[in-house]
């Protein structure tokens, strides 16, 4: 697992010029839509100015054709000739208001434009002029109009006008002609870079793609192989574990064989001993009898005190022994018993080892309560029976002096373990010794029950030994409560010691 | 039924133990001879020598915990024999263990004592021993 952490951290480092290129393509991609649009500005632009131009070129040949039909007019006298310099006078004041909304909102081109009006106004009044001269005073007074100049003045006037607007048309043109031709190629370079960099982005995400996977790959077998050896491992370890238990086993078997002949030997000639200051006592009330002065104070009390003490001293010390021995014997030979699973009814297990525990609890006016919704379990019966009735006859005897005893049993199923609580309102035990209670021969609190300190390291051997945990939660005067975690189906091949 | 005083072969390592047993069996007024043995080799050499094999009823007092075999071997050659597994055994020890215990009965023994360290109780069975002893008939060797 420790491989892993240095790995992603790899693979964030490998990620930044990925990230970096999708900034970068961002970049392109607004760029473009900036160049985008200042090309559809441009186009717009275009229009404008072909638009200035076309009307401008309307206007020139509107007032031109009303010119012309008014020359045909005085040359010929035909009023036919009248009809196009109408057409033409009619619609250059049009053509003219047409330009000018056009113009209107460029500074320079209504300069321009400016001017054009007056013009085309007072060429249209030249006109007009001749062809009314014309028809009311003949083509005399028509042709001296036309003979002072100012209609060919004007005429040039407007033509310069209408050049200048072309010109001024085709300047504005070129300018953002020429700046769209560079963002055109910037735009090109823009694009190819994008191009390349989009190519380089793919090349390397597949190349960190297939490195990340290939690791991974590596990862997956080498977590496989640690998974396969582990297995091994832990088989082997397990093996070990079982053959040092059973070294254990049978060495505190031996140990305890071997430790009782010496005492069977100092338990007996103990008695011996007694038998044979009992003739010493009797001698030395005979002696008594025949010479009191023999029969000093301390001689008397060698005989009467000081040898039954210690006569007596080596015989509890040796029962004491006796019963140590006994509790590892029973241990060890718990530990080399083979647990068998059966389907076992908690509730009715505990409730017939309440009847047991029946005498104890109604002295002491005690009530121990059982769940209905015990769970059951299938586990080894005796050793679940040694349990709870360690457990049970623990809360039924260490009781808070002057309160009668609460006991209550629960327990539920969490997954595929059980777990079972027994809580009493006793005495309760000092969180130092939480550790303590369960180890052989140690006990917790005032000495003051009888009780060698095997039962819970007896408890904890036996729920290990299925597969489960013991603990204890306590606070000293107010209760304590054991909880025993077990597995809902114990199976023997799980530990099979 | 034979004249010959029963013969007590005593199998038990530890000297203090077969004194404490021979105190308690006089105690219980038996007078038969007890010969002790310390280890199984001894004894095996000794019960199974002609003279003691065919001549007289013998009981076998036997320990299981002998330093040089186990006292189940014992038990077994003695049981294997024509003659000797005649001779009632009781099987004398500290081990208490069922298993042992079945297992010696399977093989043949009589009686199985497990020796308290509580001496009153020790002395007690020995004391029994001896009155078992001393109105006991053991078959002769034909």
């Amino acid at each position: 697992m420790a491989g892993f952490a240095p790995a992603l951290s790899g693979s964030d480092r490998r990620l930044l010029p990925v990230v970096g290129g999708f900034l970068l393509l961002l970049l392109i991609a607004a760029a473009s839509i900036w160049i985008g649009i200042s090309s559809r500005k441009y186009n717009m632009l275009v229009a404008h100015t072909l638009r200035v131009r076309s009307a401008a070129y309307l206007l020139l040949t509107l007032v031109q054709d009303a010119e012309t039909g008014q020359r045909g007019y005085l040359l010929t006298d035909d009023p036919t000739y009248l009809a196009p310099y109408r057409e033409g006078a009619d619609h250059a004041l049009g053509a003219l208001a047409d330009l000018e909304s056009l113009t209107r909102e460029n500074v320079t081109e209504r300069g321009v434009t400016e001017g054009l009006r007056r013009l085309v106004t007072e060429k249209l009044a030249e006109l007009a002029s001749t062809v009314a001269a014309n028809q009311q005073e003949g083509r005399e007074a028509a042709l001296a109009i036309v003979k002072n100049n100012t209609g060919n003045t004007f005429m040039t006037e407007i033509r310069q006008r209408v050049a200048a607007v072309q010109a001024e048309e085709s300047r504005t043109i070129g300018t953002v002609d020429a700046e769209t031709r560079d963002y055109g190629v910037l735009l090109g370079w823009f694009s190819a870079g994008g191009v390349l960099v989009v190519i380089a982005l793919g090349a390397l995400i597949i190349v960190t793609t297939r490195r990340v996977s290939s690791e991974l790959q590596r990862a997956q077998v080498a977590l496989q192989a640690n998974n396969d050896n582990l297995e091994g491992l832990v088989t082997a370890r397990v093996a070990d574990l079982q053959a040092a238990n059973d070294e254990i086993q049978r060495f505190a078997y031996i140990v305890s064989h071997d430790l009782r002949a010496p005492l069977v030997n100092v338990m007996g000639f103990t008695s011996e001993l007694e038998a044979a200051r009992a003739e010493i006592s009797a001698f030395l009330k005979a002696v008594e009898a025949e010479a009191p002065a023999l029969v000093t104070v301390d001689r008397r009390l060698a005989v009467e005190t000081d040898l039954p003490e210690a006569l007596g001293f080596i015989r509890s010390s040796t029962a004491k022994m006796d019963r140590l021995i006994n509790a590892i014997l029973s241990l060890s030979r718990e530990g080399r018993r083979v647990l068998t699973p059966h389907p076992i009814g908690l509730r009715e297990l505990i409730l017939g080892q309440r009847e047991s525990l029946s005498h104890q609890l109604s002295e002491s006016g005690s009530t121990l309560s059982v769940a209905d919704d015990l769970p059951d379990l299938v586990s080894d019966r005796l050793a679940i029976e040694q349990v709870f009735g360690n457990l049970m006859e623990n809360a039924a005897k260490y009781l808070y002096p002057g309160r009668p005893g609460e006991i209550a049993v629960h327990g539920r199923k969490i997954g595929s373990f059980v777990r079972y609580e027994i809580a009493d309102n006793g005495r309760g035990i000092d969180k130092k010794d939480f550790e303590r209670i369960f180890e052989l021969f140690r006990r917790s609190g005032e000495q003051d029950r009888p009780g060698e300190g095997i039962g819970l390291a007896h408890v904890r051997n036996l729920v290990r030994r299925l597969g489960g945990n013991v603990a204890v939660a306590s606070e000293l005067g107010k209760g304590t409560t054991f909880t025993v975690t077990l597995p809902a189906v114990f199976s023997s091949s799980d530990r099979s010691t | 039924m034979s004249s010959h005083p029963v013969v007590v072969i005593m199998i038990e390592d530890d000297p203090g133990h077969a004194r404490l047993i021979e105190k308690n069996i006089r105690r219980a007024g038996v007078n038969n001879e007890i010969r002790h043995f310390e280890s199984g080799t001894a004894a095996l050499r000794h019960v199974f020598d002609p003279a003691v094999r065919d001549n007289g009823p013998l009981l076998v007092l036997l320990d299981l915990n002998l330093p040089d075999m186990s006292g189940t071997d014992i038990l077994e050659k003695l049981k294997a024999d024509d003659k000797l597994k005649r001779a009632p055994v009781v099987v004398l020890t500290t081990t208490d263990d069922q298993r042992e215990i079945q297992r010696c009965y399977a093989l043949g023994c009589n009686v199985y004592i497990t020796k308290p360290v509580e001496y009153e109780t020790f002395s007690q069975a020995i004391r029994q021993l001896g009155l078992f002893l001393s109105i006991m008939q053991v078959p002769d060797v034909p």
